[in-house]
């Protein structure tokens, strides 16, 4: 059985349109939950919800198996609660039409203790036959047949179809970066023998002071370890590539991220690119300027030249063994990651 | 005094008038609000979890109908064998419904996209032995539908009865 507990709708007009990009966010805090939203770069802070004497102040994460603890011993449940999951199409019967599209991103969550939000790095697609939030209760209950989505890292978009195909479950729709690499102005990058699906443009550099900048900075991918951080130093980048001289690419211990002049191998090149600009400093053009992917294009050794999206992923083409990252048909610096 | 029956037509005429009259201008106000943000006890639409009373399947009736849904969902490295994360103060994601055209929508329909969660509660032990275990499910939707050209945001909290005395 299920039963509302609480409810509300909040709506603004002349605010909330339908080209509007909403940051949905509940939050638990001093024991009750909040529930706000950020649309278009303004927060908004609409409905208080006030637990009962036996509801917990928090979220369950990631899936466990179903089990039922009285009949278990006799029968076996099959399927996997799925304790948070991100709804891009749910109706109350199918649309039917092409003519609609659901965006999401960045869905994150903040640890109990933790002060800062962390983006969901594995995600999976689920329909409603197998949308378990606990043992006895499936969110929808049906699957939205003929919707299919466009995925990359921490990116869906739903949409409907007209020739049946359907989105299946348990689609993977992204797992973390595979490398990162980070190499000089004139923005030549060789295809990393890990990972050829997707790149991402993360920030671009027209400053020669900034190469050899390998790390130091806080990485927003847990299997990114290196991470630039403005200023070329001893500690962080020269010790850094010199740790790693004499590896060669696929080697016990190779980082991508200290192959700044790009060869597959550490050597004298990387060392000394970051020795010439010993503290050296400068700014990087990233998402803090909204405009900072414009005239951006990445010409592959294959022959296409492709502009990044918004959020700066790129597709990688089959066959492709290295490309150059250009600004207004200019080579420039880039860092880039790959899956 | 005495007035004619085509004068106190002519006053309920005027009075009808000027109370509908008011009566448009304070809904007018009240539905549109330009200016401000309106929050209000009101479902225009339930999308809600279906119970599954057996172990088979999800049984669509009257009193469990089924809705359309397809989703992503968080999951863990799987390789570590942990597949449960932790717990968490807060959820959020961002959602679109850029490019959309809601005249495709049908009447008393709607297309939805945002966050389901789930939270337990403190109720132990199963039945018969106890409390049924209750655990929570918190849903906040970015809305469509066809009856404004507007999104509207949405919010329920459900109780989930496990198997216990309430549906066995």
């Amino acid at each position: 059985m299920v039963n509302i507990v609480d409810y509300f709708t909040w709506e603004y007009p002349s605010v909330l349109k339908m080209d509007s990009e909403v940051n949905l966010t509940m939050e638990w805090s001093s024991n009750m939950l909040f529930y706000s939203a950020i649309i278009d770069g303004v927060e908004y802070l609409f409905y208080i919800h006030f637990p009962n004497d036996i509801q917990k102040d928090y979220f369950m994460l990631g899936t466990v198996e179903r089990e039922n603890q009285f009949w278990e011993p006799i029968i076996d449940l099959p399927g996997t609660v799925k304790f948070f999951q991100f709804s891009g199409a749910w109706s109350n019967e199918n649309i039917g039409r092409v003519g609609w599209h659901s965006y999401l991103s960045y869905p994150g969550f903040k640890k109990r203790g933790e002060s800062s939000w962390t983006n969901v790095t594995f995600a999976y697609s689920v329909n409603g036959t197998t949308a378990w939030l606990d043992n006895t209760a499936n969110w929808g209950g049906a699957c939205y047949d003929n919707v299919n989505a466009d995925y990359t890292y921490q990116h869906v978009h739903f949409y409907p179809t007209s020739d049946g195909t359907t989105l299946d479950p348990d689609t993977l729709l992204w797992d973390p970066p595979k490398c990162a690499m980070k190499t000089k102005i004139d923005g030549y990058f060789y295809m990393p023998y890990v990972a050829t699906d997707v790149l991402k443009i993360e920030m671009l550099f027209d400053n020669q002071n900034l190469t050899g900048d390998q790390a130091g900075g806080t990485s927003p991918y847990n299997t990114i370890s290196h991470w630039p951080d403005g200023k070329v130093d001893m500690i962080n980048d020269i010790k850094f590539i010199s740790g790693k001289f004499g590896v060669n690419e696929g080697q016990s211990g190779w980082d991508y991220m200290a192959d700044v002049v790009p060869n597959r191998k550490i050597d004298i090149f990387d060392t000394r690119a970051a020795a010439k600009n010993f503290g050296k400093s400068g700014t990087y053009i990233n998402s803090t300027n909204p405009q900072w992917l414009s005239g951006v294009s990445v010409v592959f050794s294959t022959g296409e030249v492709l502009s990044p999206d918004s959020d700066g992923f790129v597709t990688i083409p089959q066959g492709a063994t290295s490309f150059t990252v250009k600004r207004y048909a200019t080579p420039i610096g880039a860092m880039v990651i790959f899956w | 005094m005495k007035t004619s029956p085509c004068f106190n037509k002519k006053c309920v005429t005027v009075l009808t008038l000027v109370v509908c009259l008011l009566a448009s201008m304070f809904l007018a106000s009240s539905v549109k609000a330009e200016d401000g943000p309106i929050l209000s006890k009101e479902l225009r639409h339930i999308f809600h979890p279906s119970f599954v009373e057996n172990n088979e399947s999800l049984a669509a009736g009257a009193g469990n109908p089924t809705q359309p849904y397809m989703a992503g969902y968080m999951t863990t490295d799987y390789l570590s064998g942990n597949p449960v994360e932790d717990r968490a103060a807060g959820v959020c994601v961002t959602v679109s419904f850029k490019g959309t055209d809601n005249s495709i929508i049908q009447d008393g329909n709607a297309i939805a996209a945002g966050i389901a969660a789930q939270g337990p509660s403190t109720s132990g032990e199963p039945w018969p032995f106890g409390e049924p275990f209750i655990d929570y499910g918190y849903t906040l939707l970015l809305v469509v539908d066809n009856l404004y050209d507007w999104p509207f945001i949405q919010g329920i909290v459900w109780e989930a009865f496990e198997w216990g005395p309430n549906n066995l």
